[in-house]
């Protein structure tokens, strides 16, 4: 409790009663002193049960219409109060809003002498991510004399979620897959924790390999062999080119890519495998790091996938995903070459050749002549390049989209050709693109192409191809498609 | 309307304003009884300074007229009739909207310990030692009043947390 300036100023009233009475050595004026010292005390007696009466019988309630919203997002606070009894206390009860939140004005409900009940609504912005606590909501009440304050109230809270895929779907044709996988065995034999097998001891073998209980109960001396484990060497190849910057703010094919590309690193990190990374962008690499086991590299990993951003579209070979390069890719998944490619690529058969030729032939009908710019690519070029460097089996991991299908196959051929295994996660640009509903049609038809292309890359021996789009948006789509279907 | 405060405005009680202010003519009929024509100016002034500032400073005008009504000192029973019609008149404060029995049981409790405390400087020691008393005795009642209600209050808001945890 506190006095206001107007009680101090009656404190001051008695004082100088007092003074006046010691000053002309006048008694009375003490008397007077008396009488309005009874007075403040007969004031805050009052003030006090009044005050017992009011939080008694006081309820402040204060919460968020939405307790769980994103970054930067607004929702209204409430507050509201009540009381059983009208007290003859002016009220001002503030919202214990938390320190991160911003309200566009001051959370806080002034209640008059004898009201009972009021309501105010403030709508209050969440610039900082994370969990919010209400903090108490503070009650002053005042008579004009006194003043004090409590607290009361719920302590409701607020989850402010980042910017970005809030549902991302990871799956094959619609049906959802797991990427993070367990412990990785080899399938060999060798050093390990896993007993696999028994065999019969092999004369120049150490002793020590020998397991004398099997040799004890076989009667024959006997080795155990383990099965080998290692960890998977593994190799992020990330592809933020221009390309990967469509979609909604803070939720485009880079950002969903992104968000898998953490969880599949933060997965390997656990099981201590070596991590690389390479992120490729318009002009080229722009991040470069070798397959390694130090301990920095999975944060520097992490760090550097968190500030990926899309690439300008610079003088490199940027291909959009246009009309015409649709075509192209899906002329490319059927491919054939033209007699005269074949003769070209084969040359004139001399008689003495011809069954060669013939033999080739069949082969060369399944080329196609793109080679020279695919070696321009960047994503093709460093990948290339990286693989070149390594010794050892990878498992390489290819983050990107359905743009430039020709130079993805050509670097997963590349991979696979080197005996590494790999998983391409795919965005399908379909499922990024801004469409009404009219359009939804239309747009499961091109998600069945970009499916047809998909299953192209997972038919591939060791290599395991993946869709990474918005789940809601996926499910609308395939949802439209199973009516189609049923329709037709 | 006695008071200045916007809070006390919006409690206003226009019939118990009427018995305060029906006081304020019993006091002026007491000093005019006891000290002549003057007391009608007098109990006019200390009528006005309530109605513009309230009781407390209309108490303290009033006694500083009665050093200017009686400026050779004012006698015992001039002294209780005055006196007395100050108490009716803080009395008559209890019918107020904003201030209930608890007010009255305060002002009676607060009367007994300052008045009994400033009797007892002027009985024994002297007026200085008296006036200390009074502002001595009335910054600690005050004290003591605000560290009960301090303590009144944690001790609600412990019971309603057990409340909401059991």
């Amino acid at each position: 409790m506190q006095l206001t300036h107007r009680s101090q100023g009656l404190v001051a009233l008695v004082i100088v009663l007092a003074i006046l009475g010691v000053t002309f050595a006048r008694p009375v004026l003490l008397a007077g002193g008396v009488l309005i010292g009874a007075w403040i005390l007969g004031a805050q007696t009052q003030f006090l049960a009044t005050l017992t009466r009011l939080t008694e019988g006081l309820v402040v309630r204060q919460w968020p219409e939405r307790s769980s919203l994103r970054h930067g997002e607004q929702t209204n606070v409430r507050i509201a109060v009540r009381q059983e009894v009208a007290v003859p206390l002016s009220l001002n009860i503030e919202a214990g809003v938390p320190t991160a939140a911003v309200p566009n004005r001051p959370v806080t409900l002034e209640l008059e002498p004898h009201e009972r009940e009021a309501t105010h609504t403030v709508s209050v912005s969440w610039p900082v991510t994370g969990r919010h606590q209400f903090e108490d909501a503070t009650v002053t009440a005042t008579d004009g004399l006194f003043v004090e304050t409590v607290t009361t109230g719920q302590l409701p809270t607020v989850t402010v979620e980042p910017r970005g895929p809030r549902h991302i779907h990871v799956g094959e044709g619609g049906d959802r897959f797991a990427i993070a996988s367990g412990e990785h065995r080899t399938g060999r034999l060798g050093a390990g924790l896993e007993p696999a097998e028994l065999r019969e001891y092999v004369p120049g073998e150490t002793v020590s390999r020998i397991d004398w209980k099997a040799t004890a109960r076989l009667a024959k001396p006997y080795v155990r062999e383990y099965e080998a484990e290692s960890h998977r060497r593994t190799l992020f190849v990330v592809d933020h080119r221009s390309a990967l910057s469509m979609g909604p703010p803070d939720e485009t094919k880079l950002d969903y890519l992104r968000d898998v590309a953490l969880a599949v690193a933060s997965s390997a990190h656990q099981l201590s495998d070596p991590l690389g990374l390479i992120t490729v962008g318009d002009r080229g690499v722009t991040e470069r790091g070798s397959v390694s086991a130090s301990a920095d590299r999975y944060p520097l990993i992490r760090r550097r996938l968190l500030e990926l951003e899309p690439t300008a579209p610079g003088d490199g070979p940027l291909i959009q995903q246009t009309r015409s390069t649709r075509r192209r890719t899906q002329a490319w998944l059927g491919r054939s070459t033209t007699p005269t490619d074949r003769h070209q690529l084969l040359g004139e058969p001399s008689e003495g050749d011809s069954a060669f030729v013939a033999s080739l032939e069949p082969f060369y009908t399944a080329q196609q002549r793109y080679r020279e710019p695919i070696e321009e690519q960047p994503l093709y070029r460093a990948l290339r390049r990286e693989l070149a460097a390594e010794t050892g089996q990878l498992w390489v991991v290819i983050f990107t989209d359905d743009s430039n299908l020709e130079e993805l196959y050509e670097a997963v051929t590349a991979a696979r050709s080197q005996g590494h295994d790999v998983l391409v996660a795919l965005t399908p640009t379909v499922l990024f693109e801004p469409s009404g509903v009219d359009q939804v049609e239309h747009v499961y038809d091109r998600y069945h192409a970009f499916e047809e292309d998909r299953r192209t890359f997972a038919r591939m021996h060791r290599v395991t191809a993946l869709e990474v789009a918005p789940r809601d948006r996926l499910s609308a789509v395939l949802a439209r498609g199973r009516t189609k279907r049923a329709s037709q | 309307m006695s008071f200045d405060s916007s809070l006390e405005s919006r409690t206003f009680d226009g019939r118990a304003e009427t018995v305060v202010g029906a006081t304020y003519l019993v006091l002026t009929g007491v000093l005019v009884g006891v000290s002549g024509p003057f007391g009608l100016v007098a109990g006019l002034v200390i009528g006005a300074t309530w109605y513009a500032l309230g009781t407390p400073y209309a108490i303290a005008i009033g006694h500083v007229a009665l050093v200017g009504l009686f400026p050779a000192g004012i006698d015992v029973a001039s002294f209780l009739l005055v006196e007395v019609a100050f108490l009716v008149i803080l009395i008559a404060e209890v019918g107020r909207s904003v201030y209930g029995v608890q007010f009255g049981v305060g002002t009676v409790v607060g009367l007994t310990l300052l008045g009994g405390g400033v009797w007892l400087g002027i009985r024994f020691y002297s007026v200085w030692i008296a006036a200390g008393l009074l502002i001595l005795l009335l910054v600690s009642a005050l004290y003591v009043l605000a560290r009960y209600e301090r303590i009144r209050l944690e001790r609600a808001a412990e019971t309603g947390q057990s409340n909401e945890s059991t």
